[in-house]
């Protein structure tokens, strides 16, 4: 049932319903005329009775390939750990379902790039990864200000996001700390580069150093389980615009300054901080001062709508398509590659 | 040495050597600057009539074939240091030279070497200065434990060498071609990276590993005779580093970072974080687990290290201190250093140390 158009209803099945999805997207989605959260299927049948009789969800499959054979289904919402998104994003695509995929991407480039491929022999479905949310509220303001020439050519980029408590070893495992499941994802260093490129383009070239500081955690059952998932990142890397950009990552730099952003242009500079204040600077000034950032300016959160609308014909998918997402996931392979090898990675992969 | 005087020739006498080194040499008892042999006779002869310093000199040559010189000061720009320290050892003179110490790792144990073969004479090279103040805080806080086990480190220098206005920290297109900017008079050496890195290894020792970017995004500037000459020096450099000490680090320079007039450095640790900002770097700022924010950690006025180079120097030939800042052992390991982060640039490769 792939042809929803705008006069129809969309019947909507949720593929894992984790805390996003739950705080999120059923939300999200409740606030879509027309569409209908149908289904749900959960790591087992259990919780997804709870989450369907949270939301008041009429069908409760055992697991995901029921949900997928079920014709009345148009479109899903994945919303499992990565290690899963591409098995269920190829095979919504091929139970002919529009796919709206949480981030990140997947765990890997490879598995980016078969989300691409099968996403393209499907070009009657709609297919959508969550976008980085992080800076909705400067986004626009940073492209327009750099789009009217006010920091003229970028040359330089720094975004850190250091994590602002001391090292906790031994402490628990997290999902994101899990290779299975997360694959080459680390920190939150995905969603700050979807969010870098918005502003800045592309990066060309990836040179990175990674330290895994705390080297085992207590998985669920208090067993001690070795971690193959760096916990501090340092990357430098060039960008298509000629711009060289340097990112930190990390989760052991106690007190540290947090979360910055810095855009060095020719004739200016912009700085976001910590609490997504947004200043500026240019040749003449003698310091930086707050630029305004008008709230109906500002994007949102959206995708629930957004995807909606996609699947109604309405508009194209901007945050995020699936190649946006395989360049991601090239980056995020690539800061692994080269910490591993000692070498600089050309993009793209 | 007559009568317990030591004679001091000056070999290059520019600004640092005009500024510092000259005053802090007349400070010393029994020290008389008796020579000096600049880049011409008539500049030479400038700067004794200035310093009322009684022998001028042609050439450097000249200078060190003089009996009557015990020790000499290098104050040329790096191309020059590898054969003046060299020749100085060979005519039997104690040697202090500018910083940075040579041009590449190569001279730079070329220099090590040389010094190995005269024991009794005192090579020693202007110490990297701005964090003096400082540094045995800094020492004794990681020493002492309270950091815990050594992680992160991040350094991030606004630079202003080659500027002749320092507040405007914008990308200047248009300055005359500075010797920091020209690869024939300062090889490897980059911006400032050199003097931090020095500084860092006060801290937390040499690193094992580099892998670094850079960009001249000035390509070409205006020689003395006005003529473009194309700018192979990077002004703005990316660098990461393993240290021996189990830090990782990330340490960025750049002359093109607009209205960032500041510089910084932390250094993060299991158990505590220090961060040092300036210039000046006067204060040391430390937080550990359970504090909200960095609080300043009280440096007792004895602990403040302050610029004593020539001082030193005096103390090293009369045999009362050996040479600390800095011996040319740490100079080759900055050399080292340096020359990894131009040969990682290159290759798109880590470079390993030592070399």
């Amino acid at each position: 049932m792939a042809s929803a158009n705008t006069s129809d209803g969309i019947r909507l099945g949720l593929i894992g319903a984790g805390k996003n999805t739950r705080d999120r997207h059923i939300p999200g989605f409740l606030k879509v005329d027309g569409l209908e959260i149908a289904a749900v299927a959960n790591r087992s049948r259990a919780s997804s009775q709870a989450v369907a009789d949270q939301f008041n969800i009429s069908g409760v499959y055992d697991n995901w390939q029921e949900l997928l054979e079920d014709p009345s289904i148009d479109a899903v919402c994945i919303g499992t750990w990565p290690y899963m998104h591409r098995t269920l994003t190829l095979a919504a695509l091929e139970a002919g379902k529009h796919v709206l995929c949480e981030a990140r991407m997947a765990t890997s480039a490879l598995e980016a790039q078969e989300m691409l491929d099968a996403s393209r022999e499907r070009p009657d479905l709609i297919s959508q990864i969550v976008p980085s949310p992080l800076t909705f509220k400067i986004d626009r303001l940073l492209q327009g200000k750099i789009a009217e020439g006010y920091i003229g050519d970028i040359i330089g980029v720094s975004v850190q996001s250091l994590g602002n408590a001391f090292m906790d070893q031994g402490g628990p495992m997290h999902w994101r700390n899990d290779r299975d499941l997360s694959g080459f994802n680390i920190l939150n260093m995905g969603i700050w580069y979807e969010a870098m490129i918005r502003w800045v383009g592309r990066a060309t070239k990836v040179t990175a150093m990674t330290k895994i500081t705390v080297n085992t955690r207590k998985d669920e059952s208090g067993e001690s389980v070795d971690i193959n998932i760096p916990d501090h990142v340092g990357i430098i890397a060039e960008l298509a615009n000629g711009a060289m950009a340097n990112m930190q990552f990390s989760a052991v730099t106690g007190l540290s300054s947090g979360n910055g952003v810095w855009i060095y242009g020719s004739e200016g500079t912009l700085h976001v901080d910590g609490a997504q204040n947004v200043y500026g600077g240019r040749r003449g000034n003698d310091k930086l001062a707050e630029i305004e950032n008008p709230e109906e300016g500002r994007a949102y959160w959206r995708v629930e709508e957004e995807f909606c609308s996609a699947i109604r014909g309405q508009e194209k998918i901007t945050r995020t398509p699936f190649e946006v997402g395989l360049h991601y996931m090239e980056f995020t392979e690539a800061v692994t590659r080269s910490a591993q090898t000692g070498q600089t990675v050309a993009l793209p992969l | 040495m007559e009568n317990g005087i030591i004679r001091v020739g000056l070999i290059g006498a520019g600004a640092n050597t005009r500024l510092r080194h000259i005053p802090g040499l007349r400070e010393q008892e029994g020290v008389e600057i008796v020579a000096v042999a600049n880049r011409s006779r008539a500049s030479g002869e400038a700067i004794a009539s200035e310093y009322e310093i009684p022998t001028v000199y042609d050439n450097w040559l000249e200078l060190m074939e003089s009996d009557e010189i015990d020790a000499v000061c290098v104050g040329t720009w790096p191309y020059m240091h590898r054969t003046l320290v060299l020749a100085a050892l060979e005519n039997d003179k104690h040697v202090l030279t500018e910083a940075r110490m040579a041009m590449d790792a190569q001279e730079a144990h070329e220099m090590l070497d040389a010094s190995r073969l005269f024991p009794h004479l005192v090579t020693q090279i202007v110490p990297a200065p701005q964090t003096l103040q400082v540094d045995q805080t800094v020492q004794e806080i990681i020493a002492s434990g309270q950091l815990g086990q050594l992680l992160a480190l991040k350094l991030r220098v606004s630079d202003g060498h080659g500027r002749a206005d320092r507040s405007d920290t914008f990308m200047n297109t248009e300055g005359p071609l500075h010797w920091r900017q020209n690869r024939l008079l300062s090889g490897y050496n980059i911006m400032g990276m050199g003097i931090w890195y020095e500084a860092l290894m006060r801290y937390v020792g040499p690193a094992t590993k580099v892998m670094a970017m850079t960009r001249v995004f000035t390509n070409q500037r205006k020689d003395d005779n006005g003529v473009l000459q194309g700018v192979t020096i990077p002004d703005h450099v990316n660098v990461l580093a393993e240290f021996a000490s189990g830090v990782q680090a990330d340490l960025s320079w750049s002359t093109i970072t607009g209205l960032q007039t500041g510089s910084e450095l932390w250094i993060f640790g299991s158990e505590g974080t220090i961060k040092l900002e300036g210039p000046p770097f006067d204060k040391v700022l430390i937080g550990k687990p359970g504090d909200k924010e960095l609080k300043e950690h009280p440096i007792a006025d004895d602990k403040r290290g302050k610029w004593q180079v020539e001082g030193d120097f005096i103390d090293a030939i009369r045999g009362t201190k050996p040479v600390t800042h800095t011996p040319f052992d740490v100079g080759v390991q900055y050399m080292e250093f340096t020359e990894a982060v131009t040969r990682s640039a290159q290759t798109g490769q880590a470079v390993y140390l030592p070399l």
